[in-house]
């Protein structure tokens, strides 16, 4: 090679190299939440999801647990790290169970001034019948050691409005305290709520909001045996980031060390042992940029398919350096092999491509990905290695030296028989296990431990904070309006409870009514007269001073005239936090939730709801929707790998010109893929999306196979030359992929059974047809 | 407070006279008062109405039915400690709640309580147990609002 051309080539790839890197350096943002990776929301279900639990109140909560060898210690830690993270701007809200106000200031609090307004009260409550049955109930209580508690309330509020307010608010979850904090039913954790000011999946947010927490508490000062346990949908997300990221750096290094080991093994020279990484480096650093230039924001999980497609691109240089020999130039050899190669390579890039005409941005962003890294790959391959390498570099080995026998006669149509019979019968597993093929649970695909979901499983529990299943949504023009139709329902709610078809609901509504009943229920309460008189007979005979209860009749007086209480004013109250997860407002509108609670017979209340507001009102079951979304996704997948097939057919075809070779490597790919996901089946893999996303590497592989096996060589040493490369790449693939095999994460696992068994089935398929073919000429 | 005995059980009748602002005339109750060392509380009211109060450790219990956890209210829990521990003679409870200031002599004793817990310093101002050599006969909490709370004790039997 000239100089100047030499120089001409390692420049542009320098200039390129550069280039990428300062692109991705710049401009690379990394987004890690799963969700997104997933198709966006279609339906108005699918939205709810999205939209509301993802980025409402819920997704922001964080529960967190205390544990100290003594219940006082506990308590203590609870109030110290309470105290702290209100102080913090990261926090929207921190509880622990602490009264919040001053006994003396709880006149002001809304649940009390707004008592009759709030509650449901029976027509007859004001009357003198049922008042003097309150006021004879709160003389017996003053009697019992709690007198000290209820004397605050009693003047202004006779009938206990207010406790009984005050228990329906908190009906169920009611949680148990110790020193005056929260406590789990066990004693021996304190718990703490705390909501974080930014939205939950925003990993990075939930990132500094976990550290500060875990570094606030570590700084408080303790002894040994105390814990702190957290858990909630920012925990999630940034676990699910972490655990892929750690799994994925622990495995590559495995993998790389693998690879370089084989490199070296073989080819005993350290040369082409770097020079093997270059291409497959520059191959990733297109790959990002061009994810970069094209999206903008880059899916972490995509560039992670993305590096193991590349699993493709390092049989790239392994053939060439397979093919290299002391006789000729690298170049010579190189250009020999080329033209097969490129082939590969460019049908390999069109099959991507394919995945690219998608609207799923994840699928895209993959296709994109590998697309370029093949062939940025390929072609630094084929002219940087060897401007790299210098013109007079020959190797010291020749793999012409090696004999392959291959098994001749009866045996080689034996292998035929086996490769077609074993073909046959992976369709029939395949067909016959039809039903359970497909993994449809999002759950299983979490990359999150199961010690991590047990623990948030816990801490709901501990903290009566069960996660939502069933959902009604009420749309309305505005928050009143949204409370008034949730309103509506609740009639029909309670005989459905009492037929048994589900065990409770919430509402916005059943802490804060609409303003229509609010103001309904004040024209109901008495004017201070007729209060007054019916006051005045209640207390003959009991021993209540006169005038006492004079702040009882101002404050139903009050309630006649105040205004009716509205979300603003509630939306910093703890007491009232659940109108905040329950009802969201925004300029477009108001949505109200209602959660169900043990849903036993959903297709009742689907009927039910149908025949409400003129069937606008669904049930809908998260964990269905989120099913959805994910057969969506895989359905989808499955369509473009079709597509991605079809194309591959027809650009062998184009460029081969010979039927036999694109037959030959047809049925290759064929039975190579139903042998590979046969086997997957009977080792008890359901097929997920990521099994499909790993069948485009095994495609890719077997075009490379196919294509070598079946190209007649210029000479039997060349021929020789490309065996030994085959069963190099055979091995290093499947190496590296069957340690991918090995990982605790459903993605990486996956992906490494799928392509390191689909090599070794590749590798037989493509061999046996290529000779079959052959031979029959 | 050595000379009060650490009782393991006892049966007392009671007369509480509860003197409250928002009342015309005093509340008298009467009844009957039991204690078991070292948590189990027992009241028993027999005048005018019959009502049991059953304290057994951190919970009470209203005529047999589970009412509350005294882990919930910490005040009432401190005022419970105040009768318990005094019936039990554990001075360490007694001081891990309330100030404790002694007056008078062995013949005939008066223990002035001051709630250390700043929730029940605001409402409770002093409990006042008396008695004479090692029997208690009265117990009088008095509250920062002026209201008033007498209990006499007539121990029947003790152990």
């Amino acid at each position: 090679m000239r100089v100047r051309a030499r120089r001409t080539i390692l420049g542009l790839w320098l200039a390129c190299v550069a280039a990428s890197a300062w692109l991705i350096a710049a401009s690379l943002e990394l987004e890690s939440d799963v969700s997104l990776f997933m198709p966006a929301p279609s339906s108005a279900a699918e939205r709810l999801v999205h939209d509301t639990l993802r980025e409402g109140t819920a997704a922001r909560v964080l529960m967190l647990a205390i544990s100290a060898p003594e219940t006082q210690r506990a308590a203590e830690l609870s109030r110290a790290l309470a105290a702290r993270l209100r102080d913090s701007a990261l926090f929207a809200r921190v509880e622990n169970g602490e009264f919040q106000g001053r006994p003396t200031g709880f006149e002001a609090q809304p649940m009390f001034r707004y008592r009759y307004l709030l509650s449901d009260l029976d027509a007859n409550a004001f009357s003198s019948t049922a008042l003097r049955g309150a006021l004879e109930q709160r003389l017996t209580e003053l009697g019992s050691p709690l007198a000290g508690f209820y004397k605050r309330t009693l003047a202004s509020d006779p009938s206990a409005t207010l406790r009984a307010l005050a228990a329906r608010f908190a009906a169920g979850r009611e949680l148990g305290k110790r020193h005056g904090v929260w406590f789990a039913d066990s004693g021996r954790q304190a718990l703490l709520l705390v909501e974080t000011a930014s939205g939950g999946f925003d990993t990075d947010a939930a990132e500094r909001a976990l550290g500060l927490i875990t570094a606030t508490f570590q700084s408080l000062d303790r002894d040994a045996g105390t814990k702190l346990e957290i858990s909630g949908p920012g925990v999630f997300a940034l676990a699910a980031r972490e655990a892929t990221e750690r799994e994925a750096r622990r495995l590559s290094i495995i993998a790389a060390i693998l690879l370089s080991v084989l490199v070296l093994a073989v080819y005993r020279s350290p040369r082409a042992w770097l020079m093997s990484v270059v291409p497959v480096a520059s191959g990733m650093l297109a790959g990002t940029a061009a994810l970069v230039l094209g999206f903008g924001v880059v899916h972490g999980i995509a560039l992670a398919f993305g590096a193991t497609l590349l699993g493709i691109a390092i049989d790239y240089p392994l053939h060439l350096f397979s093919h290299a020999n002391a006789h000729v130039s690298f170049e010579e050899s190189s250009q020999a092999i080329w033209p097969t190669l490129r082939l590969g390579a460019a049908t390999s890039v069109v099959g991507f491509l394919a995945l690219c005409t998608t609207s799923f941005t994840g699928l895209a962003q993959l296709g994109v990905f590998a697309a370029c890294g093949l062939l940025a790959a390929a072609a630094v391959s084929r002219w940087v290695l060897p401007a790299l390498l210098g013109c007079d570099w020959r190797p010291a080995y020749d793999f012409s030296r090696r004999r392959y026998r291959s098994p001749r006669g009866v045996a080689q149509g034996g292998m035929l028989a086996l490769v077609v019979v074993a073909s046959v019968a992976s369709a029939g597993v395949i067909i016959g296990s039809r039903e359970t093929l497909w993994q449809r649970d999002l759950a299983a695909l979490s990359p999150l431990p199961e010690s991590t979901r047990a623990l948030d499983r816990r801490l709901r529990a501990s903290l009566k904070a069960p996660d939502p299943r069933h959902l009604i949504v009420v749309d309305g023009a505005d928050a009143e309006d949204a409370l008034a139709r949730s309103e509506q329902l609740i009639a029909g709610l309670e005989s459905l409870i009492d037929a048994g078809a589900l065990e409770g609901y919430d509402m916005a509504a059943r802490y804060l009514p609409s303003k229509a009943r609010q103001r309904e229920r004040q024209t109901r309460l008495p004017t201070p007269e007729a209060l007054g008189r019916a006051l005045d007979v209640a207390l003959q005979g009991l021993a209540f001073r006169r005038g006492v209860f004079a702040p009882f009749v101002d404050a139903v007086a009050e309630s006649k005239t105040l205004s009716p209480l509205a979300p603003e004013d509630v939306a910093g109250s703890a007491a009232f936090a659940r109108v905040g997860a329950l009802l969201q407002s925004s300029p477009a509108g108001a949505r109200a939730l209602l959660t169900l609670a043990n849903v036993r017979n959903a297709a009742a209340i689907e009927q039910w709801l149908a025949e409400q507001a003129g069937g606008e009102l669904t049930l809908v079951d998260l964990k269905h929707v989120s099913n959805e979304a994910v057969t969506r996704f895989t359905d989808e997948a499955l369509a473009r790998l079709g597509l991605a097939a079809l194309t591959v057919v027809v650009v062998l075809t184009l460029a081969l010109r010979s039927a036999r070779r694109v037959i030959a490597i047809t049925l290759a790919l064929a039975s190579a893929a139903l042998i590979d996901v046969a086997v997957l089946v009977l080792l008890g893999e359901k097929l997920s999306l990521f099994h499909l996303m790993a069948l485009p590497v095994v495609f890719g592989i077997g075009i490379d196979y196919g294509l070598f096996f079946s190209w007649s060589a210029p000479s039997p040493q060349a021929r020789q030359r490309t065996v030994h490369a085959l069963i190099v790449c055979a091995a290093s693939t499947s190496g590296v992929f069957g340690v991918l095999a090995y990982s605790e994460l459903p993605v990486l696992r996956a992906i490494g059974l799928t392509v390191a068994i689909g090599v070794l089935a590749t590798f037989c398929c493509a061999l046996v047809f290529a000779r079959a073919f052959a031979e029959a000429r | 407070m050595q000379a009060l005995s650490k009782l393991e059980q006892a049966e007392a009748s009671f007369r509480e006279e509860k003197t409250l602002a928002m009342l015309s005339e005093p509340m008298v109750l009467e009844g009957k008062l039991f204690y078991a060392a070292p948590d189990r509380l027992e009241k028993r009211v027999l005048k005018p109405y019959l009502k049991t109060y059953r304290i057994a450790g951190n919970e009470l219990t209203l005529d047999g039915e589970r009412a509350l956890s005294l882990n919930n209210y910490p005040a009432v829990g401190a005022v419970v400690a105040a009768f318990r521990a005094t019936l039990g003679g554990d001075l360490s409870i007694l001081e891990h709640h309330y100030r404790i200031a002694l007056e008078g002599d062995e013949r005939s004793w008066k223990l002035i309580l001051k709630p250390r817990m700043q929730r029940l310093a605001e409402v409770v101002e002093r409990i006042a147990v008396a008695g004479e050599v090692d029997r208690i006969h009265s117990i009088v909490t008095y509250e920062t609002n002026g209201d008033q709370s007498a209990m006499y004790l007539d121990f029947l039997t003790e152990r």
